[in-house]
């Protein structure tokens, strides 16, 4: 015997929403009412629906509540350092920029930074260093220097006339 | 916290009291939420403790950004498109993307159902159908599993559904439809048993 689909062919053209086959129109119902094939199908679709409804369901833990109250608290601490008010937080960056500059001031002040352009603008001690050729030796050194060189030819030739008479 | 004088307030009545300061509302929205969303997130992440991490954080960026809800959507489709959200990335981070088009390969998957019966064999034996109703989803198309999901366990409506996954509502119905018939066939064993 071919088995009968017509409730089934309902259902897959969604002619007949699955979840109301307990409100089958009255037409259907005598159809139902006189094939076994689409009573069984009625009958296994209330039960499947059954079946999961009543699954088993999982609950939070018992700590859930507490842990989210925490990452909540951690959240919002971050939340509201990132999202320091504009003026803060250029605030913030001027001051830092100032820092620097004051610094550079200071440093250059103290003499320790002489560009060459500038000459001795920003120096008042005798030592200076040069951004573009390098560390140059102190203007006391090479005094000092060619002092010492002078007194080496001075005892070279002092060395050489004596060997000479 | 006062249940009962929450119990006719509706989720989006409460969405708009916390965006107001009342915080016992933003409270009530989680205890409506969590247990729901704990179940729905853990058929796609098998693990309990990872498909908790998901609620919490899910209730976590609720709370932040509050005031980005607008009337416009239904709570529940903005609660649970946020928490689908976080256990797609979840899940794409941990390559376990094979997750959301279930073959149940291994059949290993550790379900801790929680079970509430002191009678000594039918925890095993609940726990057993458990196991092989969740398989039996998961072996349905993942456009299939999505709705019966989203309708039998959430117990959303159809323009829930619709809402949520942004299909017509029909569309969700003829799914539906096609899903449990496909489940009718997958559980015919048990349906027997149950007759």
């Amino acid at each position: 015997m071919e088995k009968c689909c017509k409730i089934k062919k309902m259902i897959e053209n969604t002619e007949l929403e699955v979840d109301l086959v307990t409100e089958i129109p009255s037409e259907l119902q005598t159809h139902i009412d006189e094939c076994e094939e689409c009573a069984d199908l009625i009958r296994d679709l209330k039960s499947v629906s059954g079946i999961i409804k009543n699954t088993e369901r999982l609950t939070v833990s018992k700590s859930f509540d507490e842990n989210l109250r925490a990452k909540i608290r951690v959240s919002m601490h971050h939340n509201d350092k990132d999202s320091a008010p504009f003026f803060t937080r250029a605030f913030y960056y001027a001051a830092g920029i100032a820092a620097v500059v004051v610094g550079f001031f200071y440093i250059s002040s103290t003499g320790i930074i002489e560009s060459p352009e500038q000459g001795n603008a920003f120096a008042t001690g005798g030592v200076h260093i040069s951004s573009v050729e390098g560390i140059e030796e102190p203007a006391e050194m090479k005094d000092s220097l060619h002092e010492m060189r002078r007194v080496v030819i001075d005892d070279e030739e002092l060395r050489m006339r004596v060997a000479a008479e | 916290m006062g249940m009962i004088e929450f119990k006719r307030v509706t989720d989006e009545e409460l969405m708009f009291r916390f965006q107001n300061g009342e915080e016992a509302c933003y409270e009530e929205l989680v205890d409506r939420y969590k247990n729901k969303l704990l179940n729905h997130i853990f058929y796609y992440m098998k693990d309990r403790e990872s498909a908790e991490d998901i609620v919490q954080d899910t209730f976590i960026r609720v709370y932040v950004n509050k005031d980005k809800y607008k009337e416009i959507a239904k709570v529940s489709t903005w609660v649970y498109t946020i928490a689908n959200n976080l256990a797609k990335t979840a899940l794409s981070r941990s390559s376990k993307m094979n997750a959301f088009s279930i073959t149940g390969k291994d059949g290993e998957t550790d379900y801790e159902i929680k079970d509430k019966n002191s009678s000594t064999d039918e925890p095993v034996l609940k726990n057993e159908l458990n196991d092989i109703i969740m398989s039996r989803i998961d072996e349905l198309d993942e456009k299939f599993k999505e709705i019966v999901l989203l309708r039998d366990i959430d117990e959303m409506s159809y323009e829930e559904i619709a809402a949520l996954l942004q299909i017509p509502t029909g569309t969700v119905k003829s799914r539906l439809n096609r899903a449990r018939l496909n489940l009718r066939d997958a559980l015919s064993d048990y349906v027997k048993k149950m007759k």
